[in-house]
């Protein structure tokens, strides 16, 4: 019953045109990030490098498919969110708005069951997304500008991986951001089950993360013991698998901090979702 | 004693004869390193395998295989399956640096001792005011007729210090490994580049960032055209 709830569910999100939105989204922005980069790319990475290029001389092609990954998903990871939570904040306020919601609560499913329908079903389509955006910047990146090293630019200057040395930590790096983006959807839903109209929620989630991103990147002291504990200091995690030496606590710490924002907010859902008075 | 006296200065005289071609043997410095390129000269083309193992400040990475083409006076040609760093200059155009007698002016500039071998210090000075090389120093082992270091000032980048060390190739002049040290000028991260916001310059990369780079070519595998 739980398993044919999650199905239905998912069928719900794949049956929305806003669900497409997000696959649209990121084909586009990703087609753009790579046709900017074929024609003017060289100039952005002399950006970075022409310091060092006064006495060094780069051979070989730095851009290539894993920069390009590399750039794409540090370009668009920021916006991800946004495409998920336009649909995962749809998924219990949407139905509330269109009247289904209590139609769907006398069917032989508990309550809880159906919020954890929705909720594996916001999380595959989550999934979907990333895996679409994985394809997109390392399947198309590699096809367009070819394989090679990864040259990346952190704050501590550039660092170059051999091309052998790369893919496990791009899916390592994907699967911290999956959890990231999880967090997310997990927000969208939990706010989706104080509302009763789908803009709410949507723009709710948003505010939060403009908020936390702001308290986060402001450099004062007042906000120094919160910071780690946002969510969004967080969802840059993925870019730890980019270290050299990968820094392994850092990446647990973040992925347990984002776990436990996961089962709080789930536990606030489902608490607020089994009171809540149903009347449409 | 007159014959005595005879005999000391018939003595002198047969030395003075016998040292005088050596005094003409003593090269000028022009000589020393027009000898010196005599020797790489012989192999006008030559490929090798190279690793770099590249210690450069701000930039990590991993050390990389490459095989290099050379072809007199200063083109050369890097195939390499990774990213690889070398230095802009004083690794190409160091030969041509050599060869170019009309345009520097080579003098001595003193006698050191480089790994227990004696060598005469070169400086060569350019004789036109709009070349990039500001003034060469050559360590020269006038026995083997070998750079065994070199002080290259350019006007673009600085200077740098090579370190040559010699092996089955040295009778063509071509080194077995190149040391490179050199200042690296200080790289500008652009924090909206880096996408990294919460991520602070760490206190060690800070200091890391004044030292000077350092760039270990090995060579092997020479073969000639």
């Amino acid at each position: 019953m739980f398993l044919q709830a999650t199905y239905n569910e998912f069928i719900k999100i794949a049956a929305k045109p806003r669900s497409y939105l997000g696959i649209a989204a990121i084909t586009l922005l990703v087609g753009v990030i790579l046709f900017a980069m074929k024609v003017d790319g060289l100039s952005y990475i002399s950006f970075v490098t022409a310091g060092l290029e006064q006495n060094l001389l780069f051979e070989g092609n730095i851009l290539n498919g894993s920069f390009m990954a590399f750039l794409v998903l540090q370009m668009l990871i920021i916006h991800i969110p946004l495409l998920v939570a336009l649909v995962t904040g749809d998924l219990i306020s949407g139905e509330a708005a269109m009247g289904s919601l209590r139609m769907l609560a006398t069917r032989p499913i508990s309550r809880s069951q159906i919020l954890f329908s929705k909720f594996l079903a916001g999380g595959l389509y989550t999934l979907l997304i990333l895996l679409w955006l994985a394809f997109m910047a390392l399947g198309v990146s590699q096809l367009l500008f070819g394989p090679g090293d990864l040259m990346v630019l952190n704050s501590d200057g550039l660092i170059v991986f051999a091309q052998s040395d790369v893919l496990w930590r791009f899916l390592s790096g994907f699967g911290i951001a999956y959890l990231a983006l999880l967090t997310i959807a997990t927000l969208s839903i939990t706010l989706s089950c104080f509302s009763d109209n789908s803009i709410g929620p949507i723009v709710a989630t948003m505010a939060i993360i403009i908020l936390f991103t702001i308290i986060g990147t402001l450099n004062v002291p007042v906000f120094d013991v919160i910071r780690p504990w946002l969510f969004t200091t967080h969802m840059a995690a993925w870019r730890s698998y980019f270290e050299s030496p990968v820094d392994y606590t850092a990446i647990w710490q973040s992925a347990g901090i984002l776990l436990l924002h996961i089962l709080l907010l789930l536990g606030i859902a489902l608490y607020r979702f089994n009171r809540k008075d149903i009347l449409s | 004693m007159s014959t005595s006296l005879f005999s000391l200065r018939l003595r002198l005289s047969l030395l003075l004869l016998l040292l005088a071609p050596l005094a003409q043997a003593q090269p000028t410095a022009q000589e020393l390193v027009q000898g010196v390129y005599a020797r790489m000269a012989n192999q006008a083309e030559y490929r090798a395998h190279v690793d770099i193992d590249a210690d450069i400040p701000m930039l990590k990475m991993p050390a990389v295989e490459a095989d290099i083409h050379f072809i007199q006076p200063d083109e050369l040609k890097i195939t390499s399956k990774s990213l690889a760093v070398l230095p802009r200059q004083g690794f190409a155009d160091f030969r041509s640096i050599l060869s170019g007698k009309d345009d520097f002016t080579a003098v001595f500039s003193g006698e050191e001792e480089i790994d227990g071998r004696a060598t005469r210090l070169v400086s060569l000075i350019p004789t036109s005011m709009e070349m990039d090389l500001v003034l060469a120093k050559l360590w020269i082992d006038p026995a083997r007729q070998l750079v065994l270091r070199a002080q290259l000032t350019y006007r673009s980048s600085g200077t740098m210090l090579v370190d040559f060390t010699y092996g089955a190739q040295a009778t063509y002049g071509l080194p077995d490994q190149m040391v490179f040290t050199l200042d690296i000028r200080q790289m500008k991260i652009p924090k909206a580049m880096t996408a990294d916001l919460h991520k602070k310059k760490s206190p060690d990369a800070a200091a890391d960032a004044d030292r000077p780079a350092r760039i270990t070519i090995r060579l092997s595998n020479y073969r000639w055209q």
